[in-house]
């Protein structure tokens, strides 16, 4: 099976001058491999290194050892990016522009033609069901909206691999449901899904394969199904097991 | 928009605009309220606006070569005064200029405007290649205003005395440019208007008498306005360590002239010997005493025949 | 180039979606029009301080709207977070400061034009004569230098607080407009280490005053050579160049989080 993203023994350092040493190590030696086809958890609490990962894969921060391949390319180059999606946990985009515009600009920047970017803006706008409000500005969008939005534009590329981030959370049931419906089709498609999230029940569900991190490593990973047989529970107590947390007493 | 850049800008379009609005509620209404609300506006900084609209003045009268701070601080070792106007000829109408010299005598040509007035030309500084790329987007000839362009000076004329009633220097500006356009009405007007506002200037009496001198040939009114003129000098140059010699030049020239096209000999003798002791050329203020003198020995001799 | 096309596209969208650049239209359009219905001891006719304070709001709006334009780019873009998604797809930072800037500079070209049709309109209805060589020239090095400026402004919001840069790159951009090319004469009285450091700065800085030639257009002097128009576009190009080179080294090495 082809390898869609490769992280390898990589090292973030910030620097802290409150810290011992005036740096603060996010991310200690990782390694994973998510393969082409696969839906990727990437789990862990907060302050994991989950979102600093996440950075170095989209280009945001550059690594202090090691390194990170989109498609067998160095994501420091901008071209690795080119068959990537990727929806940020929250909305981020220019409220002055209409949903249409944003796709369109998205569009441009793939490099997508004309013609193209039109086909593609007037199926997602239908897929999120935004097609009636695309000549509005996303500032009169509400937060529901916005989301959908930021779903469209993540998948204007048609992408080989869509990086998501905490793609469900703020999302209303339906909204959730929608997101998870994707996926599930982008799967069948042959696409490759990264997804980090603290929605372990929605891990547990739609993801192949997980990693679990904890203080910049990874601790455990493995298909979902390998991990709780391995430890005997569902995902969340194997994730708690994993990250060291205390079990609740079981009532029998 | 940042906040300060609007404050800022805001800033600068309320003044000009309220300048404009009160400079046209000058025109429909009077003048009284205007002046009190440019005062409250701006305070003591009108000063500093009514001189540098007078440069502007100046600078539109070049076509807008104008001078720099660093210009005039360079050409103006041993140079003098900001001067009255009022000469005759040549281009006594220039509008200000710290650095010309319109006090030649009377009955000259004020002065040699091309070789005395060197603030319009481009200064000599540092020729390096910045400078001379700079000096290419430049007005980079001396000319004048032509025609009926002259008219194109009066407003920042009147602006520098909007901000500042008390700049003599923009009344007699405006005052002789009026004149000088065939703006009589306007010229006396201006003028009144400068000798409300500066009863004790005598500048203002002199460009008054210039004025009727020019314009009426009333030569005893003339006259009469340059007696106050004179004796406003006296009041304001008599205790003082270096009086306005140019002022008093100017004010005994005409004088003498006036007291001359009335035949008053004597009189007009009178004021050229005391022009001579002040004058920078009293060898041209002899010549025209010999010329005076002349002339009474002629009108005398066909008395002394009879 | 494409990419940066696009983003240059956005900035333009922007600008003419706020309202900044309409309200300063307004009130150019109506000190102007206030100024010029004054009339000076009966004559009706003055043409030049008329033109002359349109010129004058002429750069100070756009002064305003291109330090404002650029100096919020990249602020703006970090602090609504669009930059994440933006920089997620295939596209370099030094991309996407090239599109910011040549945004800025386009939409500011787009205000030069709009407001000096108004200058010509007013000039035109004054004196019933459009010296339209002049009057080109007069928008060409205008734009050259707010090229400048731009430049000048997203360097600094790569070094300063947004308000910080604003007030400062405004106060430069004044500071070298009235002085600048007085430096020399400053260096050549000082002399000694002092008349170093002076022209130092005197060939460091960019010659702003020089395209700036109201004063040709206000008095009707015939038009630049165009010799001195070439290279002042050279020189502004230059300009233009170094300051968005150091501004493309700084942001490549700045982090986003």
């Amino acid at each position: 099976m082809d390898t869609t993203l490769r992280v390898n023994h990589l090292r973030v350092e910030y620097p802290a001058p409150s810290e011992p040493g005036g740096v603060k190590l996010a991310v200690n030696d990782l390694s994973f491999e998510v393969r082409r086809g696969e839906v990727f958890g990437f789990l862990g609490p907060n302050g994991a290194g989950k979102t600093t990962t996440m950075n170095v894969l989209l280009g945001y921060v550059n690594a202090t050892g090691g390194s990170a391949e989109l498609f067998g390319v160095d994501v420091r180059q901008p071209i690795a990016r080119q068959r990537i999606g990727y929806l940020p946990e929250l909305t981020y985009y220019y409220r002055f522009l209409t949903a249409e515009e944003l796709l369109r600009f998205y569009a441009r920047i793939f490099g997508l033609n004309h013609h193209t970017a039109s086909r593609r803006i007037d199926e997602l706008l239908k897929l999120v069901e935004l097609d009636g409000v695309r000549r509005r500005p996303i500032r009169t969008y509400s937060k529901g909206m916005q989301q959908r939005v930021g779903l469209a534009q993540a998948l204007i590329n048609d992408p080989d691999l869509l990086l998501l981030d905490e793609p469900t959370s703020g999302l209303d049931p339906i909204g959730r449901m929608k997101v998870r419906e994707i996926i599930q089709r982008l799967q069948q498609q042959g696409k490759t899904v990264f997804f980090s999230s603290h929605e372990l029940g929605e891990v547990e569900t739609v993801c192949n394969r997980v990693a679990i991190l904890h203080q910049g490593c990874v601790q455990e990973q493995g298909h979902v199904s390998d991990l709780v047989a391995k430890y005997q529970c569902d995902l969340e107590q194997v994730f708690l097991k994993v990250v060291g947390y205390p079990s609740p007493p079981r009532h029998e | 928009m940042r906040r300060p850049a609007l404050i800022l800008l805001l800033l600068c379009a309320g003044s000009l605009a309220l300048t404009g609005w009160v400079l046209r509620q000058d025109a429909l209404r009077g003048r009284d309220q205007a002046k009190s609300a440019l005062a409250v506006l701006l305070g003591d900084g009108r000063r500093l606006f009514a001189n540098h609209f007078l440069a502007k003045a100046d600078a539109y009268f070049h076509r807008g070569r104008y001078p720099s701070l660093f210009e005039v601080a360079e050409k103006q070792a041993g140079n003098h005064l900001v001067e009255s106007l009022g000469s005759e000829g040549g281009d006594a109408g220039h509008v200000q200029g710290p650095e010309c010299d319109h006090s030649a005598g009377p009955g000259e040509e004020a002065h040699a405007h091309d070789e005395a007035c060197e603030h319009a030309e481009p200064s000599g500084g540092p020729d390096d290649w910045i400078a001379r790329l700079a000096a290419r987007f430049e007005p980079d000839r001396h000319v004048h205003l032509e025609g009926d362009e002259d008219k194109e000076m009066l407003p920042w004329v009147k602006l520098a005395v909007e901000m500042d009633p008390h700049n003599v220097d923009a009344y007699a500006v405006g005052g002789y440019w009026l004149r000088e356009m065939g703006k009589t009405r306007e010229a006396e007007a201006f003028l009144r208007e400068a000798q409300r506002n500066n009863p004790d200037s005598c500048e203002i009496y002199f460009e008054l008498g210039r004025l009727t001198e020019l314009t009426t040939q009333d030569w005893g009114k003339a006259g009469r306005l340059y007696r106050l003129a004179l004796v406003k000098w006296q009041a304001a140059n008599a205790k003082l360590e270096k009086p306005d010699l140019i002022a008093l030049a100017q004010i005994l020239g005409r004088s003498a002239k006036v007291h001359e096209a009335q035949g008053e000999y004597e009189a007009a003798l009178q004021d050229y010997t005391l022009l001579k002791r002040v004058s920078p050329s009293p060898e041209a203020v002899q010549r025209l005493i010999d010329q005076l003198q002349k002339r009474m020995a002629e009108v005398r001799s066909p008395k002394s025949e009879r | 180039m494409n990419r940066v096309f696009a983003v240059a596209a956005v900035v333009i969208r922007e600008l003419i979606r706020r309202k900044d650049f309409y309200v300063l239209f307004v009130l150019t359009a109506a000190i102007t029009l206030l100024m010029g219905s004054i009339t000076f001891f009966n004559e009706d006719d003055i043409a030049r301080y008329v033109k002359e304070i349109c010129l004058l709001l002429i750069w100070l709006a756009t002064l305003v709207i291109a330090v404002t334009t650029a100096g919020r780019q990249l602020p703006a873009e970090k602090e609504s977070r669009t930059i994440f998604p933006l920089l997620a797809k295939p596209i370099s930072r030094t991309e996407v400061l090239a599109g910011k800037f040549l945004g800025c500079w386009l939409a500011v070209g787009i205000t030069l034009i709009v407001f000096y049709l108004f200058f010509g309109v007013i000039s035109l209805a004054r004196e019933h004569e459009l010296p339209l060589v002049n009057y080109l020239q007069a928008v060409w090095l205008h734009w050259l230098m707010l090229g400048i400026v731009a430049a000048l402004a997203l360097l600094g919001s790569l070094l300063m607080t947004p308000a910080a840069n604003l007030s400062i790159v405004i106060l430069a951009v004044i500071g070298i407009w009235t002085v600048g090319e007085f430096l020399n004469r400053v260096a050549a009285k000082a002399g000694g280490v002092s008349g170093w450091l002076i022209y130092a700065v005197y060939y460091a800085i960019p010659h702003l005053e020089i395209f700036d030639i109201r004063e040709r257009i206000i008095h009707g002097w015939e038009p630049v050579p165009w010799g001195a128009v070439i290279l002042a576009s050279g020189y502004a190009l230059v300009y233009m160049a170094m300051l968005l080179a150091a501004a493309a080294l700084l942001f490549r090495r700045k982090p986003l989080t």
